[in-house]
């Protein structure tokens, strides 16, 4: 009963069905495969090319369980799990049991409203029953370890509540009681009656069978008011009765021969129907082997047999108790062979036998992206019983519990809309998960700068800086090839990466020096403080300002600004042409602009930086001379000697220009 | 005030744009919601029905009666007339969807627009923000283009094709001359687009706590009944308000969430109500305190105020002592990306695939 059935799947390959060929597979991710053709290679192989070589396509073949989330209706479990999750990751395992009893039952509710959904939409696809069985057996198995380990009752008498469960999960007998009791008296013309009632009996609703049995034509006989008189007297175990185990034992076993006494005078001989129901509930075997018969699980009747025969019995004998009932039940169904059980019915003995390890492993095989296991696990977890449950070490639980968060956290986190729930459950497995979080957050497929925005918040807010300027980079980048420096220039110092900003930068520059075209004037007269971030983006806006002022009009200002520009060691080499073509009008100006000793810099510059560059650049046209080389806009390296001369022309008149001032100035204030 | 309610309705998508359908007599009862993030967006159509199995807990569920698919994200959705709705989406196309009101409403599209929106290279780009203003539409992306289309031919009426050098954000109609856009720099713009400049008449900052860090714009609103008094909320979470008639530096500058402002905007029919919401899950009240006005000093200061008939969101630092703020909503640890009002219900729209009613703010 412990080797479960192994899933075979079909690889539709060719190749591999050649002779010496196999197919091997590898794991990608935790819920990827991937298969190709492969022939194994030994030292006695001869180096020979295969003889399938070209002649056959070898495919590679990627498996992967179905995700089931993206159907509308059952990615509200998704979303709404998810809350909860975190909600319980509040609690930081420091709730109180009501607390986790109140998770537990929305976990629960959210399963039941989804098969709900599902119910009414079953005609619409034939996957939905599919999924209406996945769901059903999750809840009955939450249901079930609910009652179990999450809400323990106190002294562990548990069969009221396996009661409870059973009649949640076999409504049928409750639906037409209902129905019964509205149809008010002789329900008993009804072809529902007696089925009914036996029901209720074999679930232990002792009470509402009562009802229904008042509502017999034939009420006022003797058998029943006999039986409502025993069904009456029955004493019932209950811990905050205050009878002990010991006490109860003996009033039932006075009930119980009292019973069968008046069972033996015959008094229900007229009633067969009637008969049988106190046979029920003295725990007649034949009776119950007849209803045995007619059951479809085994655990259909358990818990009604248990409130009849052994209404006192403790948690901890369930799983004896359960077996028992197991073996009878197989050998009245005449099952011989032994996988008669389903996988619902194993887990449901597991659960029984508190086996809390076994029920794990089985409900990982459940078709549901692990949603169930993981949730569970993690609720187990927090209320600190899935340490308390089998003989495993605390380590283990702790890390299978954060194996089964990693996985499940990195499945949502690889879909493409629902990656925003992942991080939550990643975000609990310490370093690990944080790790996982980083890599995955910058990975998102991004479609458009809202989402890129999104994603940023997400990873400031948790501090992952890095995420953040990766994200930023992958948009430079993108805002560059779709031919928008400006926004690009902007996403580079939100990345803060030097060397990306310096880059663009150099676009800018380069293009204005050969075009004489400022781009993006909008974006760079905004940039402010962020300049800092590189040397060559403060040489530009400073640059910028330049041109501002010039264009303003503001000669003196532009003129130190350009002084300061030349002296700032920051000009990258290539505008060099351009910032000292630039000195030229103030140079020439009518009023002189640039004092003695900046026109000196200037031509220092000139001829320690500008000189040097055309030489290099003359080099390159020798080398390749077919290639026309620009230095600055519209002047090719021919006839920048011209360029030079005028320049020197213009300092060597500026600078006589200023000595005489400057000098008479001196004078004047001397005198 | 009464306790908000507020409760939640999981509709399995990551809500972009909520708003309520106007109605002309009545307390409306349905709303429009617009997704993003998943491969086929929807713009859904849902009413509130009273809940048949609750008792308390959740009066009204929220019943998705009709929807309509779009390739790209929804960034903007608004209501042109009560029966059109104008819809953005992140391919750079603008379409009017039609409601039909019966028991059952429908959506339908009625009129789709070309590609608006698009990179130099050819590559479409997303539209960002919508504005509309009578039968106009003001549509801006992240191309830097700002588009003024008629809502009865959806083709531009005016293009100003650089408008920004970088990513506008978003844009609103501040009267039918002029429109606000802010961008992913922290500037915001004021175009006539009467004029034949393609330059902004002005352009304003946002104030940032570190002028090192990026603050982009990211939603705008003016004062519902002084029009020249605009809000613009910011990624670091604060707002800044300006008095258009003295642009040159912000009339207050207010810091509120910890995480980028999703959309700001005055109650529909209460001026003296401002609501935020932001990335981190909160949805904020901001009320004029119109109780200190009886008081002691402060009347008299408050008497002072009201014949100079000053707006309190004009008074900079003292501002916050004019105004109460109030947490609707908090704790959701997840985006609200947008909400509206109606009388006393506010409708939020989260990334958790949820919406929120919250019912009884006034």
């Amino acid at each position: 009963m412990d080797v479960d059935k192994v899933p075979e799947l079909e690889i539709p390959d060719k190749l591999s069905t050649r002779d010496g060929i196999c197919l091997a597979g590898n794991f990608i991710t935790n819920s990827k495969l991937s298969f190709s053709a492969f022939r194994n290679i030994t030292r006695q192989t001869k180096d020979v090319p295969s003889p399938y070589a070209n002649k056959e396509d070898v495919k590679v073949f990627h498996l992967q369980p179905n995700f089931i989330f993206d159907d509308p209706i059952l990615r509200t479990l998704i979303g709404e799990a998810n809350g909860i999750f975190v909600t319980l990751q509040e609690l930081q395992k420091d709730g109180n049991k009501q607390d986790y009893v109140k998770i537990s039952r929305t976990y629960r509710s959210i399963i039941r409203a989804c098969l709900e959904k599902l119910q009414e939409a079953v005609d619409t696809s034939e996957e939905y029953q599919n999924f209406i069985t996945i769901l059903y057996s999750i809840e009955c198995i939450w249901h079930l370890s609910e009652i179990l380990f999450i809400d323990p009752i106190p002294s562990n008498v548990v069969t009221p509540q396996l009661l409870e469960w059973t009649r949640f999960h076999f409504p049928a007998a409750e639906r037409n009681a209902t129905d019964l009791l509205l149809h008010g008296r002789d329900a008993d013309e009804s072809e529902e009656y007696w089925p009914s009632v036996k029901g209720l009996i074999l679930q232990g609703q002792i009470d509402v069978a009562r009802a229904i049995l008042q509502l017999h034509s034939m009420s006022e006989s003797n058998a029943f008011k006999m039986a409502e008189q025993i069904l009456k007297s029955m004493p019932s175990y209950n811990i905050y009765g205050g009878l002990s185990v010991q006490k109860f034992r003996s009033q039932w076993q006075y009930w119980l021969t009292d019973t069968e006494r008046k069972l033996s005078t015959g008094i229900f001989a007229t009633e067969p129907d009637l008969e049988e129901i106190i046979y029920i509930i003295i725990g007649n075997t034949q009776t119950w082997n007849k209803f045995i018969k007619q059951s479809q699980n085994w655990y259909e009747l358990f818990p009604g047999f248990l409130f009849f025969t052994d209404p006192a019995c403790k948690s901890f004998e369930l799983g004896t108790l359960a077996q028992c009932w197991i073996n009878r039940w197989a050998n009245i169904k005449d099952f011989a062979h032994s996988n008669f059980m389903k996988h619902l019915d194993k887990v449901i003995l597991y659960l029984l036998e508190s086996d809390i390890h076994k029920v794990l492993h089985s409900i990982q095989q459940i078709g549901d992206n692990q949603w169930f296991v993981t949730h569970l696990t993690d609720l187990l977890y927090n209320c600190g019983q899935l340490e308390l449950i089998g003989e495993n070490k605390l380590t283990d639980c702790e890390d299978f519990r954060l194996s089964l968060l990693f996985d499940f956290g990195s499945t949502l986190m690889a879909r493409d809309s629902i990656w925003l729930l992942g991080i939550n459950y990643l975000e609990q497995c310490g370093l690990e998960g944080e790790g996982a979080v980083k890599t995955l957050l910058s990975r998102i497929p991004v479609k458009n700068e809202k989402q890129a925005l999104k994603v940023i918040e997400i990873a400031q807010g948790r501090g992952y800086i890095e995420v953040e300027h990766e994200i930023c980079k992958i948009f430079a980048k993108r805002s560059m090839a779709l031919g928008r420096p400006g926004n690009a220039l902007d996403w580079a110092i939100r990345s803060k990466d030097t060397t990306y900003v310096t880059s663009i930068t150099d676009f800018f520059l380069e293009h204005y020096s050969k075009t004489g075209e400022m781009l993006c004037e909008d974006v760079l007269s905004n940039i402010g403080a962020k300049m800092f971030v590189s040397p060559r983006l403060v040489f530009l806006v400073k640059y910028f300002d330049f041109y501002q002022f010039y264009r303003k009009k503001d000669f003196p200002a532009a003129a130190e600004l350009l002084i300061n520009l030349l002296d700032s060691k920051i000009t990258p080499e290539f505008f060099w042409p351009s910032l000292l073509v630039d000195t030229i009008p103030l140079l020439e100006s009518n009023i002189p602009q640039i004092p003695s000793k900046e026109t000196a810099i200037i031509l220092h510059h000139v001829e320690s930086d500008l000189m040097p560059l055309i030489e290099k650049k003359k080099s390159k046209v020798r080398d390749n001379p077919e290639i026309p080389v620009e230095v600055i806009k519209h002047y090719r390296i021919e006839n920048i000697e011209e360029i030079v001369k005028l320049l020197r022309l213009a300092c060597a008149r500026n600078i006589s220009r200023a000595f005489i001032i400057e000098n008479t100035q001196k004078n004047l204030v001397a005198c | 005030m009464e306790e908000a309610k507020v409760n939640g309705f999981f509709i399995s998508e990551k809500i972009s744009r909520i708003r309520w359908v106007p109605e002309e007599l009545k307390t409306s009862e349905k709303f429009i919601t617009g997704s993003w993030g998943n491969s086929t967006n929807y713009v859904k159509c849902f009413k509130l029905v009273r809940n048949q199995f609750s008792e308390e807990a959740n009066e009204f569920v929220p019943k998705c009666n009709s929807k309509v698919p779009f390739k790209g994200d929804i960034t903007g959705l608004e209501f042109l007339d009560p029966d059109k709705i104008v819809v953005s989406s992140s391919d750079g196309t603008i379409s009017i969807l039609s409601l039909t009101r019966a028991d059952i409403d429908t959506l339908s599209v009625k009129a789709k627009s070309n590609i608006l929106h698009q990179y130099p290279t050819g590559v479409e780009a997303s539209c960002t923000s919508i504005s509309i203003f009578e039968k106009d539409i003001a549509s801006v992306g992240e191309d830097g283009c700002l588009h003024v289309l008629s809502s009865n031919s959806l083709t531009p009426l005016r293009s100003i094709e650089n408008a920004d050098s970088c990513t506008i954000t978003t844009c609103s109609f501040v009267n039918s001359n002029e429109i606000l856009t802010g961008n992913r720099m922290g500037g915001v713009k004021i175009f006539d687009i009467r004029s034949e400049e393609t330059f902004p008449q002005n352009t304003l900052y946002i104030s940032c706590e570190d002028d090192k860090k990026s603050n982009y714009v990211s939603c705008l609103a003016f004062h519902p009944t002084q029009k020249h008094i605009i809000f613009a909320g910011s990624e670091e979470g604060s707002f800044t308000v300006w008095d258009l008639r003295q642009p040159n530096y912000p009339a207050s500058y207010l810091s509120a969430h910890t995480s980028a402002i999703t959309e700001i905007a005055f109650h529909k029919s209460q001026p003296t109500k401002l609501f935020t919401a932001s990335e981190n899950g909160e949805l904020w009240q901001w009320t004029q305190n119109t109780l200190l006005m009886n008081t002691g000093i402060e009347s008299q200061m408050s008497l002072n105020t009201d014949s100079e008939n000053v707006n309190p969101w004009l008074n900079g630092e003292r501002a916050k002592h004019k105004i109460n703020v109030t947490s609707l909503f908090s704790g959701l640890k997840k985006s609200i990306n947008t909400f509206d009002t109606v009388d006393s219900k506010i409708i939020c729209g989260c990334d958790n695939e949820s919406v929120y009613l919250i019912d009884s703010i006034l």
